[in-house]
């Protein structure tokens, strides 16, 4: 884990991602949080969440809390961290600009001590879980959730329980 | 003008905010070129403000003053530094 981001690697591929990230945005605008998302060009999404005047402007332009959410060969990789609302990079110029290591800090300090990425990567588990059952038409790992290969596999690859067969 | 550093409610740093109020920050986003002459005036600019506060101080307020002037740089120093580690 970086120092400044909550990245986990949840059991759990689907092939469009879509429909998690629109329940994680409804999740938080349902909170009252502004909320943004677009889709990256490797199939994943890229959200952001602001709320109040914790994610202040820098430069004039709003941070925010990135939520990341990538398909990765077997898992789905999740990470939040600290970037501008609506894109997916942080320009150079706040970057290279001196006081942005002090910002970081104290924004990312506020989200830890809110749970605010804890909170999203848990729910988007949950969301990729539910919508990963769908999907499997019910070939999952009833302790983990991991999607199973075939209906006949005896032991979960992901968490290691013996499976009824 | 007397300025607040950190937002009250907050604690958030607010110097972003009154750079992006500067003049000299303007131009420069203006037209995202520096040129030598831009570059060289304002580091002169930076040395004469530097030269002006120090003669303000009184020598506990230099001593904090140079503290925190150096620790920022300490810090920025090790935020480029952890970059490049990457």
């Amino acid at each position: 884990m970086g120092m400044f981001e909550t990245i986990k690697h949840l059991p759990y591929v689907l092939d469009d991602l879509t429909p998690v990230a629109e329940a994680t945005m409804n999740h938080f605008k349902e909170q009252g949080f502004e909320v943004a998302g677009e889709k990256t060009l490797t199939n994943g999404w890229d959200l952001s969440l602001a709320k109040g005047k914790w994610f202040k402007a820098v430069f004039g332009l709003k941070s925010a809390l990135k939520i990341s959410i990538e398909p990765s060969g077997n898992v789905t990789i999740v990470k939040a961290s600290v970037g501008l609302f609506g894109t997916q990079a942080i320009p150079t110029m706040i970057a290279l600009f001196i006081t942005w290591p002090v910002l970081l800090t104290q924004i990312w300090g506020m989200v830890k001590q809110s749970k605010l990425d804890d909170e999203a990567i848990d729910f988007i588990e949950a969301s990729l879980q539910a919508h990963a059952k769908t999907q499997a038409g019910g070939k999952f790992c009833p302790s983990c959730g991991m999607v199973l290969p075939s209906t006949n596999t005896k032991f979960c690859a992901g968490c290691g329980t013996k499976l009824g067969g | 003008m007397n300025k607040p550093w950190f937002d009250p409610e907050t604690g958030l740093l607010l110097l972003d905010e009154y750079v992006a109020e500067m003049p000299s920050f303007q131009k420069i986003t203006a037209d995202q070129l520096v040129t030598d002459e831009e570059f060289t005036e304002h580091a002169h600019r930076v040395v004469n403000l530097l030269k002006a506060l120090e003669e303000t101080f009184s020598p506990e307020q230099k001593s904090l003053a140079t503290d925190a002037l150096c620790e920022l740089a300490v810090l920025y120093a090790l935020a480029r530094i952890r970059t490049m580690q990457k």
